[in-house]
């Protein structure tokens, strides 16, 4: 008999998408309640799959979320999933830990929660199946609780399930550290693992995997999420495949500037981009960064008026696609033509400007002083949100200041070169 | 950077057009074009060469976009020169002048490392923009640093570039602001963030509502529970009150019932059923009398009546013939004579009509006209002068066309007699396909000269410059031949061999004692050996150290070495090409020659047997176009007058039909069709006449012979007097006979009914009687008095009972289900007073609970509202806006950060340019604006009046230090001003070279609104400015450059005319 049953993990419900400053004609409602929506996929992949058991590898909910109604409708799609008789087995994550609404939430009776302060093991002998797993008793667990899971029961398939970032992942805190090797020892079929957004696939024999959250929720997120959906019979796991449920993504769109000579030109590059974008985007929604690099004649116009451009690219997206494109940043790693470059080699007014320039980049003391002086005000003013993180406007940090300074060129050089009627040797009397 | 020559091959109007810049000594370039002469191009021309042609240029209009060309001369503060070409498009567009892609490092040092913006702004000067950059002195109030930075960029307004970076971060954010972008989007911000968290629902208040709405639902449940057994009284009570009488009305009819006692019940309708068989016996007997009295009338009709039948027997279709043979008998006798009259009169027309018609015509049956034949005569007779007139026109027209022909023809002839005496082929044959090459191949061939002679003259124009090349080299190393010789790694190489083989001499007499003691023992050669090695060690030593102490010298000298031979490779080279260049030039004479073979024409130049072949091939098209028409004429003309002759043939096929002969006229021809018409109309009406009288003939015979037979067979022999009489009274007997026949078949129809209707009669009334016997019967009577008695009895009964079902099923359904007895015992217990004041208790009490409930179920609605509230994503929505609006506010703090980092580092280098250059600059600005001015200043000083920095002054040449006025910049007047900033911008340049190679500098007319003596002044400065830079100088007033004349020695100024957009620019001072 050929069972399905469907892995998921990190499903941060009710969790905002982060970095989409508005825009007329930016696709709002699109993005409203796109962990919902991806919630409702997983339990609709679930019943058209004939699945039989789904597997949540902790994570529910942001830990400082309080919203109650989050939980209700999760709740209320497990009542679906009752309907359909598919059976609900999970785990707390560390944000759970820390969860009011985990803490009050009933649910279904299809649903079983195993315990945090020991392993246990549910069984599914109409399934064929052993479920082990412990959950997070508090927010930071740094114990290997690997260790403390049973053993694996004879003539079942073994699942454990746990919530981890196995020897580390970048981004993720390292929470309930184990090895493969450690994994591989307990002689489970399938470790259905969480806490890691990322999909991975640690091993295949036995299956080790991150199904990845539901749905990106900021730039750094970015590609396919969804969950994995695992076939077994009696001989064992036959096939593991990921299967994408988010319904707004994140990408990074990196645009080759290089061959274009003006703003026209510059902006007809991204719309073809774009266009292609959005042909590609399967009718979900794409928050799209959009990453300008090449060295390119009107570099200094361009990045001289970000916003100008920046205006221009948007009404280009929603001109080309529509509800499917929105375009959260753009990130310029574009280069100065080499008639441009020649100006730092150079002397005279112009040349000593972007020597200091240079030499400011270099000098993190007379930066920050710099910026001390002059942006004081604002340092007051920002709430702690708008500086932290990395999207953050760090104003007392000297990498931070340095990196605006190509932005800072670019505007000093548009400004004080831009051209003008009169000029001799371009336009002539 | 110089240019020395400027070869604009093709650009804007100019082709092929040089501007030679050459000079011994420094000198200003006037280029001076009159409007529409191509100065703007040439302007172009220059920013093009050494930065592009961009990718829209106004400069494509004359050659094709792809074919634009500059090319130059250009030559380094080094002296070092490099020939370049400019070329349009996107990649590689520089080359050498083999036409290969220099690299980038070449383009590089061609614009001596000034990037084109800066170019633009720095080494270019319009009288426009001298004016403006000055006028932006002002707006700095003569800031020092600003108006120095300014001029240092090429005048850009750096007060308002200061400006505009603060007034921009001001409408971002302001500490204290609140309608600025990022003040507003921060209040947004904290707006979104308050949202979230009231929108955001714990569990506990989850909890807390679920509670409200369980409470309320139960307070409501047990109101409605109360209400439930008070309305369960009200509806017991109501029944009572309702039943109360009803069980009074029913005592009263059972009382009545029993007084009546046993009583035979009959049936509901028997008093009707006895009155109506009353009612039937008496009307069936009167009924039954008048059907038999005329049952004996009707019989008594039917025996009266006579019916001939064998006259019966006759068809009626027959008699209905005869009837109307009578009517048309009598008029068709009548009209007899008349249709012979009629035949006699047609056929004494229709022999009228034949005289005067052939009679063989007649005797014909084909002669019969019919309206084809008609009208082709008539169509046929129209044509004819139509085609008369088509031959007669194309007749005319073609021999016109051989006239104009003819004079081609001669015109040919003198032409031929022409080129004869020029020298030209001899004799064109015209009409002759004469072979002369196409105008195409000849173009071919003047492409092919044109290319030839442009490559032999830059083949002998590289040549030149190769041949200036090695004169300097050779120059060059007489210099070196005439000092003292290099010393040179050969002659180190020699020196070194020589001491390696004394040295080997040496180690040879040490293996061998003998030899080594005679060696040195007397007059021994060891010490000379010894004393050589020493020597040759020296000289290699000190020519070793030589080469190191020289190697630059020496450096030079072998690039020089490796230059000539470059020089004499590249000569080699271009001989080669020169030899192969001839030789192509050769081949293309001959491959010409050859083209023309065939023709007999012995050719000139391809420029002049383009003429020849365009005014031969014209000629030709025209003869060969009246070849071409006359043919089509003389087509025509035989076309028509085959139609003419195919006319005759068909007119005289028509005539003869209507027996003409071929030459009858169309009046002829008009006069026999009208003839042969009338007889045709005549023998049509003879023909009817006749058709008439048979019929007419015909009728009168078939009607007499049909009366004449009837009459045989059913009248008298004396009743048949004549057809028509006989016919008269057959016709009314048998009318007689038929309408009796009728009679008879109503009398019988009418007796049988009557006979139907007295027999249901007689059963009627029987039935009757049998009725009354019945009720009687059942009754227990024995006569109809009787009868009626027990019917009134059994009626009042009936009633009663009747009554006394109805109030039970009231009382019944009153009870609502409960039985009889029991509601007797309710309503025993009751009085109506109690039961109606109770109701009114109830009444009151179930109002009063309906608003309880109403609270109560208002409460849990609202509680539930709430709960659904909750349950909605309003929290989500509300962190998204949250996070959507922390973007937002993000993005203006990086604008804003970059805008006030910009302004600071703007400000900061702004004073440390100052600081850095102003002595030099200031200085050097003193003299030049003393100069331009005529001394009316004589310096430019920086002064601290009224504030912390330093303003830019100009002090007045009527006094000595500070006697002397000193003027603010806007107490100068406009022209002064301008000459205020050309001293800045000119001392910047002097500055500027102290630090690296210059672009030539760039004047478009800028002096034209100074007046005579200060242009004069400034033009003096420019000679000066050109030992600096090359200064090349447009205009397109003649009076500029009558004032350069004046102001400069002939030596330092070169003018340079462009005369016209294609005429080449010529040096004329």
């Amino acid at each position: 008999m050929t069972v399905k049953l469907v892995h998921a993990a990190d499903l941060h419900l009710d969790s905002p998408l982060r970095g989409l400053a508005r825009y007329p004609g930016a696709p709002l409602d699109r993005m409203r309640g796109a962990t919902r929506r991806a919630l409702e996929n997983l339990v609709a992949l679930c019943i058209d799959e004939d699945a039989k058991l789904l597997v949540l590898a902790g994570d529910l909910y942001d830990g400082e979320w309080k919203d109650y109604s989050t939980g209700l409708f999760f709740a209320s799609q497990m009542t679906r999933l009752r309907e359909a008789d598919v059976q609900v087995v999970w785990i707390r994550g560390n944000h759970d830990a820390q969860s009011q609404i985990t803490r009050h939430l009933r649910l279904p009776d299809n649903v079983r929660e195993l315990a945090c302060e020991h392993a246990e093991t549910q069984l599914y002998e109409d399934l064929g199946i052993a479920v082990h797993g412990r959950g997070f008793a508090t927010r930071a667990v740094t114990e290997n609780l690997a260790q403390s899971y049973p053993e694996r029961r004879a003539g079942l398939l073994n699942i454990g399930l746990l919530h981890t970032s196995v020897t580390g992942r970048p981004g993720h805190e390292p929470y309930a550290p184990c090895t493969l090797d450690g994994l591989r020892s307990k002689g489970y079929d399938y470790w259905a693992l969480g806490h890691v957004h990322a999909r991975e696939e640690l091993s295949d024999d036995p299956w080790v995997v991150f199904p990845g959250n539901l749905q990106g929720r900021h730039a750094k997120e970015t590609g396919e999420k969804g969950a994995t959906l695992v076939t077994y019979d009696e001989r064992g796991i036959r096939s593991v495949v990921h299967k994408p449920l988010d319904v707004v993504r994140y990408a990074q769109l990196p645009v080759d500037l290089s061959g274009a000579r003006d703003f026209d030109d510059a902006l007809e590059v991204v719309r073809v981009q774009l266009t292609r974008a959005a042909r590609d985007a399967e009718g979900r929604t794409l928050a799209v960064r959009l990453v300008l690099f090449g060295a390119s004649s009107p570099h200094t116009a361009l990045r001289g008026s970000p916003q100008h451009f920046a205006e221009n690219v948007r009404a280009v997206a929603v001109d080309v696609g529509g509800d499917d494109l929105w375009v959260e940043k753009i990130v310029w790693q574009t280069e100065p033509s080499l008639e441009q470059a020649l100006l730092r080699q150079g002397e005279g007014a112009l040349a000593e400007l972007t020597s200091a320039l240079d030499a400011l980049r270099e000098d993190e003391s007379a930066l920050q002083e710099l910026a001390a002086e002059e942006l004081s005000d604002l340092a007051k003013k920002l709430p702690a949100e708008v500086r932290e993180g990395d999207d953050g406007v760090q104003l007392d940090d000297a990498k931070y200041l340095a990196t605006q300074l190509a932005e800072v060129e670019a505007l000093l050089l548009d400004r004080l070169l831009s051209r003008r009627s009169g000029d001799t040797g371009s336009e002539g009397a | 950077m110089k240019l020395v020559r400027l070869d604009l091959r093709a650009f804007g109007p100019f082709t092929d057009t040089v501007l030679d810049f050459a000079t011994e000594r420094p000198a200003v370039h006037v280029i001076y074009g009159a409007n529409e002469a191509g100065k703007s191009s040439a302007l172009r021309a220059i920013h093009d060469l050494f930065y592009g042609i961009p990718e829209t240029t106004a400069d494509g209009h004359v050659h094709q976009l792809k074919e634009l060309r500059i090319a130059a001369l250009v030559r380094d503060a080094r002296d070092r020169e490099l020939h370049v070409v400019r070329r349009k498009g996107r990649k590689d567009t520089l080359l050498d002048v083999a036409g290969v892609a220099l690299p980038g490092a070449e383009a590089s040092w061609l614009t001596a490392g000034v990037a084109e913006p800066h170019f633009r702004s720095f080494f270019g000067l319009s009288y426009a923009s001298l004016e403006h950059d000055a006028k932006q002195l002002l707006s700095g109030a003569g800031d020092l640093g600003e108006s120095l930075f300014g001029v240092g960029i090429g005048g850009r307004g750096i007060h308002d570039v200061l400006t505009g970076l603060a007034s921009e971060a001001d409408a971002i954010f302001r500490p204290r602001g609140q309608v600025q972008k990022l003040n507003e989007a921060l209040a947004l911000l904290e707006n979104a963030r308050r949202a979230e968290r009231e929108a955001s629902v714990d569990a506990k208040a989850f909890q807390l509502q679920v509670t409200h709405i369980a409470e309320a639902e139960a307070r409501e449940r047990a109101l409605r529970e109360h209400g439930s057994t008070l309305r369960a009284e009200r509806v017991r009570l109501e029944r009572v009150d309702r039943i109360l009488p009803l069980l009074a009305k029913r005592a009263e009819r059972l009382r009545a019932r029993a007084t009546l006692g046993d009583v035979r019940l009959l049936p509901q309708d028997a008093a009707a059923r006895r009155a109506s068989a009353e009612a039937t016996r008496l009307e069936e007997a009167a009924r039954l009398e008048q059907l038999e009295q005329a049952i004996a009338r009707l019989e008594a009709d039917r025996s009266g009546l006579n019916i001939p039948e064998q006259l019966v027997a006759v068809p009626p279709a027959i008699i209905e013939r005869l009837r109307d043979g009578i009517g048309v008998h009598t008029r068709a006798r009548a009209q007899l004579s008349t249709a012979r009259e009629r035949l006699a009169r047609a056929r004494e027309a229709l022999k009228a009509s034949a005289r005067g018609l052939p009679s063989e015509l007649l005797a014909r049956a084909e002669s019969r006209l019919d309206d084809e034949l008609t009208r082709g005569i008539r169509e046929h007779a129209l044509l004819r002068s139509a085609l008369l007139r088509d031959v007669e026109k194309g007749a005319r027209e073609t021999l016109a066309k051989r006239a104009e022909l003819a004079v081609l023809e001669a015109q040919q002839a003198q032409l031929s007699a022409s080129y004869e005496r020029r020298g030209g082929p001899a004799a064109l044959p015209l009409l002759a396909r004469l072979s002369i090459p196409a105008r195409e191949s000849v173009e071919v061939f003047l492409e092919r000269v044109a290319t030839h002679e442009r490559e032999l003259a830059a083949n002998e124009q590289a040549l030149r410059a190769l041949a200036l090349e090695q004169e300097r080299i050779t120059r060059e190393l007489d210099v070196f031949a005439r000092v003292a010789a290099l010393p040179s790694e050969d002659a180190l190489t020699a020196l070194r061999a020589a001491r390696r083989a004394a040295w080997g001499q040496l180690r040879a007499l040490q293996s061998d004692a003998k030899r080594w003691q005679a060696a040195f023992s007397g007059a021994g050669t060891g010490p000379a050996l010894l004393a050589e090695i020493e020597a040759l060690t020296e000289r290699a030593d000190e020519l070793a150290d030589r080469l190191r102490r020289e190697l630059e010298r020496v450096a030079a000298h072998e690039r020089l070495l490796a230059e000539r031979a470059s020089c004499e490779r590249s000569l080699s080279q271009l001989q080669k090409t020169r030899g192969e260049l001839e030789l192509r030039q050769r081949q293309t004479d001959e491959a010409w020659r050859a083209l023309w073979a065939d023709s007999g024409v012995e050719p000139r130049t391809p420029r002049e047997m383009r003429g020849f072949v365009d005014e031969h091939v014209s000629r030709r098209g025209r003869v060969e176009r009246l070849q071409t028409e006359l043919s089509v004429l003389d087509a025509e003309l035989g076309r028509q007058r085959s139609a003419l002759a195919a006319w005759q043939d068909t007119w005289a096929q028509l005539l003869s039909r209507v027996g003409l002969g071929a030459d009858a006229s169309a009046s002829d021809a008009d006069v026999r069709l009208l003839a042969l018409q009338e007889h045709q109309q005549q023998q049509l009406t003879a023909y009817g006449a006749e058709r008439a009288l048979a019929e007419l003939e015909r009728e009168l015979n078939e009607f007499e012979a049909e009366a004449t037979t009837l009459a045989k067979t059913h009248l008298t022999v004396a009743e048949r007097t004549s057809p028509e009489a006989s016919a008269s009274l057959l016709v009314a007997r048998h009318q007689r006979a038929r309408d009796n026949l009728v009679r008879r078949a109503a009398i019988e129809q009418e007796l049988a009914q009557r006979n139907g209707e007295r027999d249901a009669a007689r059963a009627r009334g029987d039935a009757a009687e049998k009725q009354l016997q019945e009720l009687q019967f059942a009754a227990g009577v024995t006569d109809l008095d009787a009868l009626r008695l027990a019917e009134e009895a059994s009626a009042q009964a009936r009633k009663l009972d009747t009554e006394l079902e109805a109030l039970r099923e009231d009382l019944l359904r009153a009870a609502g289900g409960a039985d009889l007895a029991e509601l007797e015992r309710e309503a025993s217990a009751a009085s109506a007073d109690r039961v109606s004041a109770r109701l009114a208790e109830i009444d009151t009490e179930l109002a009063a609970q309906d608003e309880q409930i109403s609270a109560a179920a208002n409460a849990r609605g609202g509680a539930r509202a709430g709960l659904d509230i909750m349950r909605e994503r309003g929290a989500a929505d509300a962190a998204g806006d949250h996070a959507a609006q922390l973007a937002v506010v993000r993005g203006w703090s990086e604008r804003y950060v970059h805008l006030k980092l910009a302004a600071a580092v703007l400000r900061r280098e702004i004073t440390r340019y100052r600081d850095r250059h102003k002595g030099p600059i200031m200085s050097a600005a003193s003299a030049l604006f003393a100069r331009l001015t005529l001394g009316a200043f004589h310096a430019v000083e920086a002064d601290y009046d009224g504030g912390d920095e330093p303003v830019l002054v100009c002090v007045r040449g009527d006094g000595v230090g500070d006697a002397a006025t000193r003027v603010k910049l806007e107490g100068l007047s406009s022209g002064t001003r301008d000459q205020l900033y050309l001293a800045l911008r000119l001392a910047s340049l002097h500055e500027l070279a102290r630090a690296q190679e210059l672009m030539p500098l760039i004047l478009d007319d800028a002096l034209v609104h100074f007046d005579d003596e200060r242009a004069r002044a400034a033009l003096s400065v420019l000679g000066d400015t050109a030992d600096v830079t090359q200064v090349l100088f447009f205009t397109h007033h003649a009076r500029l450059v009558e004032l350069a004349r004046e102001a400069l020695p002939a030596e330092r100024l070169v003018v340079h005319e462009l005369r016209s957009a294609r005429a080449r620019a010529r040096t004329v001072a």
